[in-house]
């Protein structure tokens, strides 16, 4: 019974897999494709920063997609130990290297636009701090995944790692917030400020969709490609015929007898 | 090892009157894995108080992970494993029975080398609050009441294994779960242990072990666990 | 069950004083101080400013040292098993451990910053500054450390990973505890960086020993 809930999840995967990866696909080009003109194109400059600021529409949603995709992770994990779902548990790990892609992303769009608007690649900046922690804390992730040969055993020692994640990362982003305050005070006007325009913050919406489209579409496309591989592989003798001889042996005087249980609730 | 210390009691260190309530331990269809593979399938078995259960066969057929899997270290991946009152057939929550009412005895004994046979001992009786009467009875009868000073990486094999089964003694659970009991034992401590499993199991004990050869409790039933099948060769599309 | 954890407790304070971690941690700590100078040069000024963040940085890298080994003998010999198989629950195990551990190894680092601190030619209101916001922060690094360990616990040479999965997770400490020390060594008990430190230090007591029991759990098959 266990087994079948176990074999069940994945077959409900792919049957949702089968549909929702091309609508995902077609979505994630579409989004890009116009958000990625409308910003290049169509969005007005920034009157200090020029140009420049175009980088905005790229570094800003990969920001969010790393603290979004570890929030999935956390998501995931939690669901995979409590209930041991092992969908979830691949869910997770598949999803870690995407997030690690998009917060690699972040802190290059990030160092780029650095170093057109303060002519240095990096500048101790709180969000780019957090971000390069974060980037540790997925490799962390990844790597506990890779060391470990037994997968369900490293499924619930990397959600465990996962959760002590969500709890810190949090800790961690504040504290970084709190250590810049102390040492320069925010000068520059930086992305996302309130007083952002509507031609500025559609587009970036635009984009920011599409980014999660593309996660999706990634993330149904690795997990699709994990079950499957799966699949491939021998099936392991779940359940075998009585493999033990019961040898009947002396009873000694102190046994009770050993009536058949049948009866027990 | 001085003689005249085996000879001082001629008793098992452990109180004459019998463990609580009596237990039936049942279970049915038992598997587990190790590994990933199944090593052990369709384990039958009933267990009465008093009872005792081998598991036998060569290397690597499963005994260990058997036994580690009714201590509820590893998952049992298939079947039930029931503990009842053997009285009022009501049953028994096994997580409460294994928390409180089950030893394990591993194959590794437990010891830590830096720590004196003594602070061993006293550690676990002052854990598990043993009354200091049990404590000395039971050091004197496997022979380590003058040990005690010693550390434990000096103990031999044989010596290391009296201190890991005089642990036995402390808590008064009436299910011990044996993993190769007499490792190491010599003749005459094989004989100390020989009594003691009777003395556990006339009180109402239950005794599930593994043994590869060496000590088998008196009467006991037995399972012979078969190799396992290994699975088949990785096809090249699965790599 | 308070007896049997004090019990416990004991036992594990003996296994911690005769393990090699502390010492490993202590000598890092205090060769590492003085040869830093070697490094920094001798303007008394500088190294006076550099200490406090040096301390945490060379205790943060000192707790490290020892936290791989902390779990994997009871795993190996078995140990893990009788306590498994006890009433006690695994979680006030490791919390036992780690509490001894701290013991042994993190506040004997706190106590290393006075002689560390005369080499700097810090105030003595600047060391016991030091000094009050290790004693508040090294529980915290010790047990989110300790927490990685369990992880760990069951793999072969893993000082490595157990260094590189706990380094980010102790930013906060890096960033509050020398912050910490200037500010309880000007007086400022109530500040925010002394009141943060402590507040990293209790959200690691609440989390790891739970997390450390689920760890360790996971090796007992």
């Amino acid at each position: 019974m266990k087994w079948l809930t176990h074999m069940a999840n994945p077959e409900r995967f792919l049957k949702f897999a089968k549909p929702a990866l091309p609508v995902f696909a077609v979505l994630t080009v579409l989004l890009l494709l116009v958000g990625g003109l409308w910003s290049l194109l169509i969005a007005p400059e920034d009157k200090l920063q020029g140009a420049a600021a175009r980088m905005l529409y790229v570094h800003v949603p990969a920001a969010w997609m790393s603290m979004a995709v570890y929030a999935f992770m956390a998501g995931a994990s939690l669901v995979g130990y409590i209930w041991r779902h092992s969908l979830a548990d691949f869910a997770a790990r598949e999803a870690a290297p995407l997030g690690m892609a998009f917060t690699f992303l972040a802190l290059l769009t990030g160092s780029l636009w650095g170093k057109t608007t303060w002519g240095v690649w990096w500048d101790w900046d709180a969000r780019m701090t957090s971000m390069l922690v974060l980037l540790f804390i997925y490799a962390g992730y990844i790597t506990l995944w890779r060391v470990i040969d037994n997968e369900a055993q490293a499924a619930r020692l990397a959600a465990i790692l996962c959760m002590i994640g969500a709890i810190n990362i949090p800790i961690i982003k504040f504290s970084v917030d709190y250590w810049e305050t102390l040492h320069q005070p925010a000068s520059i006007i930086r992305e996302g400020g309130p007083a952002m325009p509507p031609s500025m913050y559609l587009p970036l919406f635009v984009m920011a969709f599409g980014y999660q489209f593309l996660f999706a579409s990634l993330l149904v496309m690795r997990l699709q490609t994990v079950i499957w591989r799966r699949r491939s592989m021998p099936v392991r003798p779940a359940s075998r015929p009585a493999a033990n001889h019961p040898v009947s042996a002396p009873q000694a005087s102190t046994q009770s007898a050993n009536a058949n249980p049948d009866t027990s609730p | 090892m001085p003689k005249q210390f085996f000879l001082m009691t001629n008793t098992a260190p452990s109180l004459s009157a019998s463990y609580g309530d009596p237990v039936r331990l049942i279970g049915e269809g038992l598997a587990v894995r190790r590994g990933g593979l199944v090593v052990a399938a369709g384990i039958d078995f009933s267990l009465g108080p008093g009872d005792a259960l081998v598991l036998k066969g060569g290397n690597g057929v499963g005994k260990t992970s058997l036994l580690r899997g009714l201590a509820g270290f590893s998952p049992l991946c298939e079947g039930r494993f029931l503990a009842m009152d053997a009285k009022s057939g009501s049953n028994i929550d096994i997580d409460w029975l294994r928390a409180t009412q089950t030893l394990f005895l591993s194959h590794n004994n437990g010891l830590y080398l830096n720590l004196s046979l003594g602070e061993t001992i006293n550690s676990w009786a002052k854990i598990a609050a043993t009354p200091a009467e049990t404590l000395s009875n039971t050091l004197t009868f496997w022979g380590l009441s003058q040990l005690s000073m010693i550390s434990v990486s000096k103990l031999s094999a044989g010596q290391k294994r009296r201190l890991a089964l005089a642990r036995l003694s402390l808590r008064n659970c009436p299910l011990w779960l044996l993993d190769e009991p007499s490792a190491g034992l010599d003749s005459e401590g094989l004989a100390r242990l020989t009594e003691f499993a009777t003395n556990h199991r006339q009180r109402g004990g239950i005794i599930i072990q593994t043994a590869h050869d060496g000590f088998v409790a008196a009467g006991a039933k037995t399972l012979v666990l078969e190799q396992p099948t290994p699975p088949p060769e990785p096809s090249e599309a699965a790599l | 069950m308070s007896r049997a954890f004090f019990a416990l407790f004991q036992r594990d304070l003996r296994l911690a004083s005769r393990g090699h971690g502390f010492a490993a941690a202590l000598g890092f700590f205090l060769l590492a101080a003085s040869m830093a100078p070697l490094a920094f040069g001798t303007d008394p000024d500088f190294l006076r400013e550099a200490a406090p963040a040096l301390f945490w940085l060379l205790a943060v890298l000192a707790a490290l040292l020892g936290l791989e080994g902390l779990f994997r003998p009871a795993l190996e010999n078995g140990d893990l098993d009788i306590i498994a198989l006890s009433p006690m629950p695994l979680s006030l195990m490791a919390l036992s451990r780690l509490s001894a551990y701290w013991l042994v190894t993190g506040l004997p680092l706190a106590l290393c910053v006075f002689p560390a601190g005369l080499l700097f030619g810090m105030s003595s209101a600047a060391i016991f500054g030091l000094f009050t916001s290790m004693v508040i922060g090294t529980p915290g690094l010790i047990l989110i450390g300790g927490a990685i360990a369990a992880l760990a616990a069951g793999l072969r040479q893993a000082a490595g990973l157990v260094v590189f999965l706990t380094l980010p997770f102790y930013a906060p400490a890096l960033i509050f505890g020398p912050r910490a020390a200037n500010a309880l060594a000007e007086g400022q008990w109530l500040s925010a960086s002394p009141l943060f430190l402590l507040a990293f230090t209790l959200q690691a007591l609440a989390i790891a020993p739970f997390l450390s029991a689920g760890a360790l759990r996971q090796y007992l098959e």
